[in-house]
């Protein structure tokens, strides 16, 4: 449907106005015209008829019938609107006529006077030409008779063309005219208009910087002025707001780039702090190693504690600085549940033991083998809680389950479940033992220790990977810390025979591994650095170790005695000539895929810090990451952990 | 560096289980030093960074955490190519091994 504009609106119903007037004008003054037209032929008939009546009366009286017949004759020959003229006597007998041969005897039925006296009209005729009107004259007040002539209508419509033909040119300029100012006016009207719908349209695109030129005074122009105004309102609305975001994002910014330096400061100090803290630590285990009075040595194993609380603290703080400042970068990958979380409990089976505690891992039957997640992410949370467990709990058991529900599109839920005997914790204070540097009672930090941050930075860890960590427990009964994981189902999936019961307690380890071509029971190591002080020093460390050290100098060597050898466990350096170790593990790993080979565990030894390092590290096929300098006791667990799993294995 | 400053020893307590490496450790860090050098000359800050790199890696898990220091030091400032930073980290360098004292323990 076409939407007419105002303006054309206005024109039309002003053309529409002008036309209708212009009309009726006409037509009342065509009307006017033709009475005018009518009466003054009636008139002007009426006074040639008595000029002929008086014309009439000496032949008349002198029965000159001839001159009274040329006497008519004459006057219709010099009046061109008369029709016919006849004179008939007081007795009604015709004297003179102009009709021909044939007299019409209905002529003579017309009266001799004006019917309509008040009106002074005239008895008219119909012809083929139109009306006639018959006009009389009494001759000598009708004693002699009386003339009739007929006078044609037709000049007065002639007349009142003519004159109309004359009036309908200035009529129809009047109203060009009159159109033309009916668009002036609606061009003069819209115009405001049109630029006031303009400007709220442009204001309403955000052009905010649009303002309405005018200069009237009208309701239009205070229109426009208040639009102009309340423009100028938002405008500077506008600015401020953009003002106040763009400080807002200066601050945040600020706060970011403040956010990132704390991280950058607390990942660059993790050295710094690390290095004199390992020097205290290491310092301490030299001097257990000595004779000592039974006061120095519980000094010795108060700073020994001292320290080692004060590394889990300055690691705690860092990673919660990595995650705060959103460096937590998930990494997914194809894991076997069962044997991480074995690997888990192995790890805390002394802890558990020195406590006298019975540790126990229940895997569902129905969990399968291989599933795609963050191995490390998981396993630090489950570290955590099992560690805080064993921690708060006096005697006992600490119980590690899970439960797998129904597995829809390949995903699998998995509830984690770490329950224990331990001191519980009051219904009002659960909820904060999940903040910030918060234990359920300052005076349990005295008594166990901790940085309070384990619980946050799982939280953490598991809402990150969509989780949610939960916690039930009773004071004096025990603690239960629970969260479903949903992880993608990887291929060559097994299920487990039965519920698996792993008991730690009395558990042992044991480094016998065979290896043929050796002619020894020792297990192989392979070291791969391109420094010969790195060689040296690792080789010196593990000298009393029961495991025989193999040593390459670059990936390419380590690589064939890859080949040739099977490790249970392999030391790589990262920068090497010749080939680098992320290129040799790489090209391990394909070897051991191509060929069914066991996965060797393949620790990478460097000095890069950062997590994206490590991230680096784990994408190259490495297992496990050892930051350089070290101290002698991380490559000691290092070692004995890939060892127990080769035993398992 | 002050003559009296040169005097000033460092002691660093060395396991003693690698007093066999130790020697030849500490004389490859004068050598460094005269690398370093060299690789001023040519400009070759990669090079140096990479011995920068093995320093820290290497300082202290053989017990010399100042050699670690020093290593990011000289890292950082290769990476930066800030030769003055280079040369200031290879003096540092210089003044430890002058002045570092071994005790086996």
């Amino acid at each position: 449907m076409t939407v007419l504009t105002l303006r054309k609106k206005i024109i039309a119903g002003s053309v529409a106005l002008i036309l209708l007037m212009g009309t009726i004008l006409f037509l009342l003054i065509s009307i006017e015209i033709h009475n005018r037209l009518e009466d003054e032929i009636q008139k002007r008939g009426a006074a040639i008829a008595r000029h002929l009546a008086d014309a009439s009366i000496t032949h008349i009286l002198t029965e000159n019938s001839v001159g009274l017949q040329l006497l008519v004759n004459s006057y219709l020959k010099n009046e061109e609107d008369l029709r016919y003229i006849f004179i008939v006597s007081n007795k009604k007998e015709v004297l003179a006529h102009t009709l021909g041969k044939t007299f019409p005897a209905d002529l003579l039925e017309m009266p001799d006077t004006v019917v309509d006296r008040a009106k002074k009209r005239s008895t008219a005729l119909r012809s083929e030409e139109g009306l006639i009107y018959d006009i009389p004259a009494l001759i000598q007040r009708g004693q002699l008779g009386a003339v009739h002539i007929g006078i044609s209508e037709s000049t007065v419509h002639k007349s009142q063309n003519d004159v109309l033909q004359y009036l309908t040119f200035y009529l129809a300029s009047v109203l060009f005219l009159g159109i033309i100012i009916a668009f002036w006016f609606a061009t003069t009207i819209t115009r405001p208009i049109a630029a006031l719908a303009e400007g709220v349209r442009k204001v309403g695109m955000g052009e905010l910087d649009c303002l309405i030129e005018t200069n009237s005074q009208d309701e239009i122009g205070q229109l426009s002025a208040a639009f102009n105004a309340m423009t100028e309102n938002l405008r500077n609305e506008v600015e401020e707001r953009k003002q106040v975001a763009e400080e807002l994002l200066v601050a945040r910014d600020t706060a970011e780039a403040a956010s990132q330096t704390k991280s950058e400061f607390l990942a660059n100090m993790s050295h710094e702090m690390r290095t004199p803290l390992t020097a205290i630590i290491g310092g301490a285990e030299y001097l257990e190693e000595s004779v000592l009075s039974a006061d120095q040595s519980s000094c010795l194993d108060m700073i020994h504690q001292a320290g080692n609380n004060l590394l889990v603290l300055t690691n705690d703080l860092i990673d919660l600085a990595r995650i705060e400042a959103g460096h937590l970068e998930l990494l997914p990958e194809r894991f076997n549940v069962a044997d991480m979380m074995k690997s888990i409990i192995r790890m805390l089976s002394r802890t558990a033991q020195s406590k006298d505690l019975e540790l126990s891992l229940s895997i569902a039957d129905n969990l399968p083998e291989f599933l795609l997640g963050d191995q490390l992410r998981l396993q630090q949370v489950l570290v955590n809680l099992i560690g805080n467990a064993i921690k708060f709990t006096a005697e006992g058991s600490v119980q590690v389950s899970t439960t797998v529900g129904s597995i829809v599109d390949d995903v699998v839920p998995i509830t984690f479940v770490v329950r224990d005997t331990g001191i519980g914790i009051e219904p009002g204070k659960i909820d904060k033992i999940f903040e910030t540097f918060t234990q359920a009672d300052t005076s349990i930090t005295r008594q166990y220790g901790g940085s309070g941050l384990g619980l946050t930075i799982s939280r953490r860890l598991v809402e990150a990977m969509d989780g949610h960590l939960q916690v039930e427990s009773k004071p004096g009964v025990g603690s239960s810390f629970y969260f479903t994981l949903r992880l993608r189902l990887m291929k060559e999936d097994g299920n487990h025979d039965g519920v698996e019961k792993l008991s730690i307690t009395d558990e042992k380890v044991s480094h016998a591994i065979t290896r043929t071509g050796e002619g020894n029971a020792l297990p192989l190591v392979l070291l791969v650095d391109d420094a010969l002080e790195n060689r040296e020093l690792i080789r010196l460390q593990l000298k009393k170790k029961p495991i025989v050290l193999h040593e390459a100098g670059n990936g390419r060597e380590a690589l064939d005695m890859f080949e040739q050898n099977e490790y249970v466990l392999i030391l790589m350096d990262i920068q090497m000539p010749i080939m680098d170790g992320y290129t040799a593990t790489r090209l391990m790993r394909d070897l051991e895929q191509r060929t069914g080979r066991v996965k060797t565990p393949i620790v990478a030894l460097t000095a890069h810090f950062g997590d994206a390092d490590v991230h680096a590290d784990i994408e190259a096929g490495f297992d496990d990451h050892i930051a350089k300098p070290f101290k002698k006791e991380v490559l000691y667990r290092c070692l004995e952990r890939y060892m127990d799993e080769r035993q398992d294995v | 560096m002050s003559d009296t400053s040169d005097c000033i020893e460092i002691v660093v307590e060395i396991d003693s289980e690698l007093l066999p490496i130790i020697p030849s450790f500490l004389e490859s860090r004068w050598s460094d030093c005269a690398l370093i050098e060299r690789l001023l000359e040519t400009g070759n800050h990669d090079e140096i960074s990479r011995l920068g790199h093995r320093l820290k890696g290497a300082g202290g898990s053989y017990g010399f955490d100042a050699i670690t220091d020093i290593g990011i030091a000289l890292e950082r400032a290769a990476i930066r190519q800030d030769h003055e930073a280079v040369v200031q980290a290879s003096v540092m360098l210089q003044n430890y091994l002058k002045r570092v004292k071994v005790v086996y323990v």
